[in-house]
């Protein structure tokens, strides 16, 4: 069955005024609906220009120069599909309206206009799931760095958006806090989702595909273990997880054209292989 | 934030930090640096009270890298970041110092760059670069490589190692299990404002309630066991794999 394409990037480039170099340099893709889309790569590759872009944050509030076609079809829905960002930098998420944690979650519902009741238990929700629920009182100017993380996360998946675009959503969680984000993305069966992160073994685990970005170019999308075998080979200096660096060591290969697994259940499957 | 540490000694070591969020990791560091003054008991400094030490002293002493640079850079090109601390504090040889920690940290073609035009990564790095320049006997990092790329995760491990072997005390607050689980000579754990456990990194990892109680994961290598029946500890994929051989011999 061919999956229709929700998302297409064609031949884009970004340029910022005053930057010698593109942001985005003539990328394409095309991403099905419901895909879970893993962003990784350097400081510098283009990461954030590319969210910013799938967002509308370029050109509507950052001005930058856009070359090429990028279209976000209505697919089934009627309306135009909603949109999530969660920022890189929780600090820049933050209304900077809300006198508590709690006003600021709820305040995207609030514009949505939903019901009080309808707002309160919504909120309650997330901020339990998020352990924000002991400082929903509190300022989100007086909670730690990694409460603030969350809160900036609670903002945005409270609303339930068509699209989300996460720019390294745990930078600083502690492990059951991105534990707990990789869930309850992986379980969300209606959006589409593109997720920033330098948590590699997480997201081979979670991502339906994985892209690569260098110096504004797209390297490589594709899924993950084709993604991490490829960037193996070529030298690509990131860090490759950690089932495929024991799968490597014990050479341990998977049938296909692409060599070692890159998931906790594939490497268990060719393990398993071996024993027979 | 409430806290209360009864007693406490760290040694020269790379010691890590590690705890759930909000459990008082980054206002134990900003203590350590005299941010806040203890409302009770005391905090010394090789046999001082760190509040008689004048602020100067204290800066030359310990420089603590912010979890979030924005909260830090404040001037109009990247060496002017770095010369202006040096420069505060009266240390000698100022533009060399600055030039060197830049150098260090592999910003050296960056020196008339806007700290906002760089990418967050190396925003993290010219951070590091102020206190680099300074060189106090203990370094401070809260969440290092929240914003750090890999090239420079493993610029910046190196430069702590070699920190830690020229007689600097390193601290480290981090929720990268798989970085502490190798690099880490002590580590330790906060909840709710306590210190709750201090050991090596083998001993917090064979502790179930210890790592319940500071919401943390066993690093990746022991997920990987785990899965095949082994539930021993292990600190890196190097350790696993002589493990397997040996019981293959």
């Amino acid at each position: 069955m061919a999956v229709e394409t929700f998302i297409t990037l064609d031949r884009v480039s970004v340029k910022y005024p005053n930057a010698q170099d593109l942001a985005l340099d003539w990328v394409s893709m095309s991403v099905p609906q419901f895909a879970k889309v893993g962003v990784i790569g350097n400081s510098d590759a283009g990461k954030t220009t590319f969210c910013q872009l799938l967002a509308g944050i370029i050109p509507e509030m950052i001005h930058a120069r856009i070359e090429g076609q990028l279209q976000i079809d209505r697919n089934d829905t009627k309306q135009k599909p909603s949109i999530g960002y969660v920022f890189q930098d929780p600090e820049s998420q933050l209304s900077g309206l809300a006198e508590t944690v709690a006003d600021e979650i709820a305040f995207g519902l609030v514009n949505a206009g939903l019901s009080e009741s309808e707002i309160d238990q919504r909120v309650k929700r997330i901020a339990q799931e998020l352990e924000l629920t002991s400082i929903l009182q509190q300022s989100p100017t007086e909670i730690s760095g990694g409460q603030q993380q969350r809160l900036a996360l609670a903002t945005v998946l409270v609303v339930e958006p068509d699209i989300l675009i996460l720019d390294n959503p745990t930078s600083q969680m502690d492990p059951r806090g991105k534990a707990w984000l990789f869930e309850h993305l992986a379980a969300l069966k209606k959006q589409t989702i593109f997720l920033v992160s330098d948590e590699i073994d997480l997201l081979c685990e979670f991502a339906d595909y994985l892209c690569v970005f260098a110096q504004g170019k797209l390297l490589a999308f594709d899924i993950p273990a084709r993604v991490i075998n490829q960037a193996d080979q070529n030298h690509w200096p990131m860090a490759l997880p950690a089932v495929y660096q024991f799968a490597k060591a014990l050479s341990k290969t998977m049938a296909g054209t692409y060599r070692y697994p890159v998931t906790l259940g594939r490497l268990k499957r060719v393990m398993h292989d071996d024993d027979d | 934030m409430k806290l209360t540490i009864e007693q406490l000694k760290i040694k020269n070591a790379l010691t890590t930090i590690v705890g759930a969020n909000g459990s008082g990791k980054s206002t134990l560091l900003k203590l350590l640096l005299g941010l806040y003054a203890p409302s009770q008991g005391t905090i010394s400094l090789e046999g001082q009270d760190l509040k008689a030490l004048p602020i100067k002293r204290k800066l030359e002493m310990i420089g603590l890298v912010f979890q979030n640079p924005n909260d830090q850079l404040f001037n109009a090109t990247v060496l002017q970041e770095v010369t202006w601390s040096v420069r505060q504090l009266g240390l000698p040889v100022v533009e060399q110092r600055a030039k060197a920690a830049l150098t260090q940290v592999g910003l050296e073609a960056e020196l008339t760059t806007n700290p906002y035009d760089l990418s967050l990564s190396k925003r993290q790095l010219l951070a590091i670069a102020t206190i680099l320049a300074i060189d106090p006997a203990i370094y401070l990092f809260d969440e290092p490589f929240s914003y750090l790329d890999f090239p420079a995760q493993q610029r910046i491990t190196a430069l702590m190692r070699q920190l830690s072997e020229t007689g600097h005390q390193v601290i480290v607050v981090t929720h990268d299990m798989d970085w502490l689980a190798t690099q880490s000579d002590e580590i330790l754990l906060m909840n709710q404002g306590t210190i709750q456990f201090q050991g090596t990194p083998a001993a917090l990892f064979t502790n179930h309630d210890f790592m319940k109680m500071g919401q943390i994961a066993p690093p990746r290598v022991m997920q990987i066991a785990q899965n095949f029946g082994d539930y021993e500890v292990y600190l890196s994929i190097e350790d696993y794999l002589e493990k397997i051989q040996q019981k293959n011999l």
